[in-house]
């Protein structure tokens, strides 16, 4: 890509899935046992996540994210860049796409919206994550306020404000790696083969969705 | 930490090079200990025409934050990110594009006196060499308003001391100094320095060994 | 599958590393012991009698023996070296190695039981010897502190036991302490008082000044121990958490600092009166408010040896470097 050598392409190979609200405790109790630090209290987090769109001269829409940490203010923003999905054939376990983090200051908001980019939409995650090496787990409910309150400043993520979209939480496993690491994709199956009975997790193409 | 930049002139009749020389001389005199090399670099993006308003966005990267990127909006907003933001500049190829041959960089000797940090820079675009920019960084003090009077009193020693601090700086005196305020002087500087005509009969500044070399190869890929 | 790992390689490696910290252990031992072998007698522990000067010729032997022993580290180095490279890069083992992730947890393959029963039987004993001992310590308390009443305090002392100040002992609740500091923040406005005890008993207090400086006490009860001062952009907790009382400031001028204030802990200390030292030292501590801005009172210059005048006189609290003290 360029000489400068911290600049290896990363990609991300990831199986989602969803999980009803009334089993996603069995769900926590299986991953608690299967990942790293069993005996730790569960990590959890509640992010606040915008997404921004800008469009090149082409017509084309490029999207970034920007992910802001709730319960930790102390820590970076959190821009990512994710490219085109790509489901592949049978052979290959997951999906892959290129995927770019930077860690950033607080002001990165204002500084995408004065560049040109425009405020697609926003939503709160609230969940739980965990580790098992470099793989990620989360398991996440998505949950988005009204717009009324969004004229506010600074919108308060309270039980009485937000609203549920779905009735069931959103399970993610992930491995952020050098592109080129498909034995990767392999694993990741056979973690996500672990939690069969409770969540089938799939290669799922958000273009088919829509 | 407070960070001044300023520029330091030029007398008529010497060149660029005599200048450095003369101050770095006359830093060792002073019992300075030379603590290696600094490169501040800038490379200037222009917005797409689809863009309104047309924005210009320069993306800083200081030796001395090596893992950090600076990017800053004309309209002086600016974004502190790690080196990861090069890559995501690739992404908007197209959106935000880079101007061949406006890279400017401000390189040279870092000094060390005390808790006091001076860079002497040879500012340059390419070939062609564009002044000279003093740094002076004071660790202990966070706030510029305190010790104005002692980085006076220290720049003494070796240049012309401004009545008032600059402009920028005097906005934020009483502000906790930050990284973002230090690219911001370099910006300010930067734009200045590129509107001036080059100093003629001026041999380019001395290549700086180390990092400042890989950052050149960056600047003739994009 | 991960690549199978080049065990040969490793071996090798870590052989190479045992050789090398031997002959660096050796290049040391050299060197200390300089030219002409140890001053000290190894056998006797004696010095060694004669005095005369090293000879050329030892000094020539000594020198040979060092290239000796830098040419052997070299060449372990260049082994070590080989032996990395013969090992695969390691972005070619990404794994999670979840492979033993579906293993039936058979319980008499694993030999848990065995080691579960032998855990609690230490600490079963363990339990016993400690009721023991605890009975036979309890019988005979020594008392260190000086909570019994000295008589001889009470003369020293006019107006006895009610001017005996509260914080006389190391013993003093936690309760009292938080009491008094945060009294102190009260009287001082540009200072902010954080107590934490990240130790147990010793209490530590993190004092901010205005935006200039902050400061890190270590008390035994009421008693000033140590003393550590940083720059307002620096931090008294490591990345994990934990408090770090010992590093010292990355700034010349808050190392010099840090040592002025150790001293001054000397200078305020009394005895009886923990309280009223404490007071006094951050009273005098409080006039490093003008440590950028004030310029020395002797050669009225705010940097000497670009440092400012980091002294604060103990009693007028007029600013000096450290060289234009009167």
């Amino acid at each position: 890509m360029t000489s400068n050598p911290k600049l290896i392409p990363q990609q991300e190979y990831i199986l989602q899935g969803s999980i009803n609200d009334s089993a996603v405790e069995m769900l926590l109790h299986r991953l608690q046992g299967l990942c790293d630090n069993a005996d730790d209290p569960t990590e959890t987090f509640l992010d606040r996540e915008y997404i921004y769109s800008i469009k090149n001269p082409s017509g084309q829409a490029v999207m970034l994210r920007v992910r802001q940490d709730l319960e930790r203010k102390d820590y970076p923003w959190h821009l990512r860049y994710l490219g085109q999905p790509e489901i592949g054939d049978k052979t290959r376990a997951t999906l892959v796409r290129s995927c770019i983090d930077v860690a950033c200051s607080n002001n990165v908001c204002k500084f995408l919206t004065e560049m040109g980019f425009k405020k697609d939409y926003e939503f709160y995650s609230k969940g739980y994550m965990f580790k098992k090496g470099r793989l990620k787990v989360i398991v996440a409910k998505i949950f988005h306020v009204p717009t009324s309150e969004v004229g506010q400043q600074q919108p308060v993520f309270a039980d009485s404000n937000v609203q549920t979209v779905t009735q069931s939480y959103l399970v993610e496993v992930s491995i952020v790696a050098p592109s080129g690491s498909d034995p990767l994709a392999d694993e990741i199956k056979q973690f996500a083969d672990q939690l069969k009975p409770l969540v089938n997790l799939e290669k799922i193409d958000p273009r088919r969705l829509a | 930490m407070v960070v001044i930049v300023q520029q330091f002139p030029i007398p008529e009749g010497k060149t660029g090079q005599q200048v450095v020389d003369m101050l770095i001389k006359q830093f060792e005199a002073m019992a300075f200990n030379r603590i290696g090399n600094f490169v501040v670099d800038c490379e200037t993006y222009y917005s797409s025409p689809t863009i309104t308003p047309p924005r210009v966005l320069n993306i800083i990267h200081n030796s001395d934050f090596p893992a950090s990127c600076f990017a800053q909006l004309d309209t002086g907003t600016c974004l502190r990110a790690d080196s990861y933001f090069d890559a995501m500049m690739m992404v908007l190829n197209g959106i935000y594009q880079a101007k061949r041959g406006t890279k400017i960089e401000s390189k040279g000797p870092k000094f060390q006196k005390g808790d006091f940090v001076v860079k002497i820079g040879s500012v340059s675009i390419g070939p062609s060499f564009r002044g000279i920019l003093i740094e002076i960084e004071y660790g202990p003090c966070s706030v510029p308003l305190y010790c104005w009077d002692l980085l006076k009193e220290f720049m003494k020693s070796f240049m012309k001391v401004p009545k008032e601090p600059p402009p920028y700086l005097k906005a934020k005196m009483g502000e906790i100094c930050t990284p973002t305020d230090i690219i911001s002087q370099y910006n300010i500087h930067f734009t200045n320095l590129r509107k001036a005509t080059p100093i003629a009969s001026c041999p380019p500044p001395l290549t700086v060994k180390g990092s400042s070399n890989e950052v050149q190869n960056n600047g003739d890929m994009a | 599958m991960a690549e199978m790992i080049n065990l040969d390689a490793v071996t090798e490696g870590l052989r190479t590393i045992a050789s090398l910290r031997n002959g660096v252990s050796d290049l040391f031992k050299c060197l200390t012991e300089g030219v002409g072998g140890p001053v000290i007698d190894p056998y006797s522990g004696q010095p060694k009698t004669s005095d005369n000067e090293p000879t050329e010729e030892a000094e020539k032997q000594f020198l040979a023996d060092v290239q000796g022993i830098v040419e052997g580290i070299t060449n372990k180095i260049l082994v070590l070296e080989k032996s990395c490279d013969l090992l695969s890069h390691p972005t070619a083992q990404v794994s999670v190695q979840l492979s033993l992730l579906a293993q039936d947890p058979a319980l008499e393959r694993n030999g848990v039981y065995k080691s579960v029963v032998s855990c609690y039987r230490w600490c079963d004993r363990m339990h016993d010897y400690v009721t023991q001992a605890s009975h036979i310590l309890n019988q005979n308390i020594c008392r260190r502190s000086t909570i019994a009443l000295d008589p001889l305090q009470r003369i020293l002392i006019p107006g006895g036991i009610g001017r005996r100040s509260s914080f006389a002992t190391i013993n003093t609740p936690s309760s009292q302490i938080d009491a008094f500091f945060n009294n102190l923040s009260r009287i001082h406005p540009n200072v902010t008082l954080e107590i934490s005890r990240p130790f147990g008993a010793p209490t530590v207090v993190f004092i901010t000044l205005d935006r200039i400086l902050k400061g890190c006490l270590l008390l035994h009860g009421l008693l000033i121990e140590w003393v550590i001062v940083k720059g307002i952009n620096e931090e008294f907790k490591t990345a994990d958490g934990t408090v770090d009382i010992w590093s010292d400031s990355r700034y010349e001028v808050f190392r010099k600092i840090s040592d002025h204030c150790n001293s001054a802990t000397l200078n305020f200390a009394t005895p009886v009166h923990v309280d009223l030292a404490v007071r006094s030292w951050l009273n005098w501590f409080v006039n490093y408010n003008t440590l950028f801005t004030k310029p020395c009172r002797k050669c009225n210059h705010r940097l000497l040896d670009a440092s400012p005048p980091t002294w604060r006189d103990f009693r007028t609290a007029d600013c000096y470097h450290e060289k234009c003290r009167p």
